[in-house]
């Protein structure tokens, strides 16, 4: 079974718009959103109704927005590289912020790259194609 | 006093008031002590003068003293007794006697009245406690001529005198012993009429009082020294003047000044109220038009997405006239998101704190230049860069301007020719350095000159050329910031020649909005 690609945004159009640019590409993975920082950290750590493993299966890439509520990105993105395991994962940024702090902040926090969000669906749909080209045939990612 | 401490600008005022005042205080001693000095000069001149005046007066007094009685004695020995002799009669009262001479003491008496009559000032008198009877006004006349007798018969050889005031006439009066002499005493002990006839040489027998006037004397008021002390007078009076006036006038002046500076501060006070308005009021402008670009990004990109979603996945579902209205709604998100981006970078420019390293410009401009492959390769274009110093900016925005100028100058490219864009820098001075980027494209009218710098200005359409009429607005944002100037020089169909003048360092190495 291929491992899941985990979007955390609060913004369903934009869940939207990355699930019909995935099923445009060829990547095959299956596709799981969470609504905030707080929901991926649930998801992540198994907590609450992410409490059964079937239920959250480790992501093989997360895919992340910066300004979300509750729990921001920046902070979940702390608490993920925090933890021995989860540290492992792949974290991409996808945001609508180009600033240049956010940048910094982010690859300071291990972060394997950084999207501002594609303005086009063209532009969406060619980003999430070399994304699984790039994370799914060319990289080696550890196996568990 | 509770106008001055909330009133910092009239506690000024106190203080420069004050700073006069005490000049006025030094002004005040300084000048009390030069009329003292003054004073005390034109005093002792006085008491010189008068000195020296009476001096004058008692010498020329003793003078008229000898004079009288050398000729009493003169006439004496040289006629009296040589006439007595041949039977000559010596009388009071000569007049009526054939042949006769009058006395000595007549004769001295005559000489006085002829004096007096002369209107020389100077009378004379002589007296006697022992007059002959046929003299009523011999004795003493005054409590002077009573109180000299007195004196000199105790000390015949001083004489006795007096300074008084005669019908306001400062006077002297002298007066010397008239003593019996060895000539006289025959006569004097012996004559029928005599009121005392023990004389003895040697004896008081009456005084000679000389009465002089003090100032008379001296032929006027306007003595020389006297002249001496008028101008003196005039002149102290002439300093004390100029003194006041020019305390007065520096009283004007101190208020004056106090006024002026007063009226400064309110002004100054006024323009930094006016200043700190309007930088609240364009961070308050800026924050909003981060805010609204931020927040209006975000619908106008769905707009697009979705717009592009529906095209790919519902193309088959519309008509001819759908696809159109559908390209021209995405076209326009399109654009609405460009102006957005561009107000966005816009506001950035100013919003963010920046800092300032080194920065290689010449670095900087092949890297812009690097970016740009694409739109050279696409125009045939060629873009020149010559050696650029290195500055203290902030590298990113500096980064932008070379992006916006070298993009603008392929971009508003001539269809006969192909785009060359040039990019030279020289340093002025030490402190300043000077960059220009020109191209050989369509150019511009003067008129727009300033124009082409604001804000979504566009001097071409969009059919013409692309963009948001942003680009420059951020350059020369940029440039101030960095504390430079912008222009642009330009004729249309020969090219465009932008010149930045920038700082080569930055007076603090942090500026913040």
């Amino acid at each position: 079974m291929l491992k899941p690609i985990l979007m955390a945004d609060d913004d369903r159009d934009d869940c939207l718009l990355a699930r019909r640019a995935l099923e445009k590409s060829k990547v095959g993975n299956p596709f799981v959103t969470v609504e905030d920082g707080e929901e991926l950290l649930d998801y992540l750590f198994r907590r609450g109704k992410y409490s059964d493993p079937e239920k959250s299966v480790r992501p093989i890439l997360i895919l992340l927005d910066l300004n979300m509520p509750r729990v921001k990105g920046i902070e979940a993105l702390k608490e993920i590289k925090a933890d021995p395991e989860l540290c492992k994962i792949p974290v991409v940024v996808l945001t609508t912020s180009s600033q240049e702090e956010d940048i910094l902040q982010c690859y300071r926090n291990h972060i394997s790259g950084y999207i501002v969000k594609p303005v086009t669906l063209a532009g969406l749909c060619e980003a999430i194609d070399t994304l699984g080209n790039y994370w799914f045939n060319l990289v080696q990612l550890p196996e568990r | 006093m509770p106008s001055s401490k909330s009133n910092p600008k009239a506690s000024l005022v106190k203080q420069l008031l004050e700073i006069f005042k005490i000049r006025d205080w030094h002004l005040f001693t300084v000048g009390f002590l030069c009329f003292l000095g003054l004073a005390s000069i034109l005093a002792s001149l006085y008491y010189v003068t008068q000195d020296h005046l009476k001096n004058s007066v008692l010498q020329a007094a003793s003078r008229y003293s000898e004079v009288i009685n050398e000729f009493r004695t003169l006439y004496t020995s040289e006629v009296v007794a040589r006439l007595v002799p041949q039977g000559v009669m010596v009388s009071h009262d000569y007049r009526e006697h054939e042949g006769a001479i009058p006395l000595p003491a007549t004769m001295s008496l005559l000489l006085g009245k002829k004096l007096r009559i002369s209107d020389s000032g100077v009378q004379w008198n002589l007296y006697s406690d022992f007059p002959f009877p046929w003299r009523p006004d011999g004795g003493p006349q005054d409590s002077f001529e009573a109180l000299a007798l007195e004196q000199l018969r105790q000390n015949p050889t001083q004489p006795f005198y007096q300074f008084e005031t005669i019908n306001n006439q400062q006077v002297l009066r002298f007066a010397t012993a008239d003593l019996m002499r060895p000539s006289c005493i025959g006569c004097h002990n012996n004559h029928a009429d005599s009121p005392k006839t023990d004389w003895q040489v040697g004896n008081v027998r009456g005084v000679l009082a000389v009465t002089l006037p003090v100032v008379e004397s001296f032929g006027g008021k306007l003595t020389g020294i006297n002249l001496v002390f008028i101008i003196s007078a005039i002149l102290f009076m002439l300093g004390g003047l100029l003194l006041g006036m020019l305390i007065s006038r520096q009283r004007r002046n101190a208020t004056v000044i106090a006024a002026h500076a007063s009226e400064l501060e309110r002004e100054i006070a006024i323009r930094k109220q006016r200043e700190k308005e309007l930088e609240s009021s364009n961070t308050d402008l800026l924050q909003f038009a981060h805010i609204a670009s931020h927040d209006l990004s975000e619908p106008a990109r769905k707009v697009m997405a979705f717009g592009g979603l529906l095209s790919d996945e519902c193309e088959h579902l519309l008509g001819e006239d759908a696809k159109y209205y559908l390209k021209t709604m995405i076209d326009a998100s399109n654009r609405m998101r460009t102006l957005i981006d561009g107000l966005l970078n816009y506001s950035r420019v100013s919003k963010n704190t920046i800092s300032f390293d080194n920065v290689d410009l010449t670095e900087i401009a092949n890297n812009a230049k690097s970016d740009l492959a694409l739109a050279i390769a696409d125009t045939s274009g060629r873009i020149e860069i010559g050696d650029l110093p290195t500055i203290e900016a902030y590298e990113p925005q500096i980064r932008q301007i070379f992006q916006n100028m070298l993009a603008n100058g392929l971009k508003f490219h001539s269809t006969e020719s192909a785009p060359v864009v040039r990019v030279e820098g020289k340093l002025l001075n030490d402190a300043t350095c000077r960059i220009r980027i020109s191209d050989n494209g369509i150019g511009f009218a003067l008129k727009y000159q300033n124009r082409i710098f604001q804000i979504f200005e566009r001097l071409h359409s969009r059919k013409e050329y692309a963009g948001s009429g942003i680009g420059l607005a951020v350059c020369r944002k940029i440039v101030e910031r960095h504390g430079g100037k912008i222009t642009v020089e330009s004729q249309i169909a020969v090219g465009t020649t932008f010149t930045i003048i920038l700082p080569v360092k930055q007076p603090k190495n942090v500026h913040e909005i």
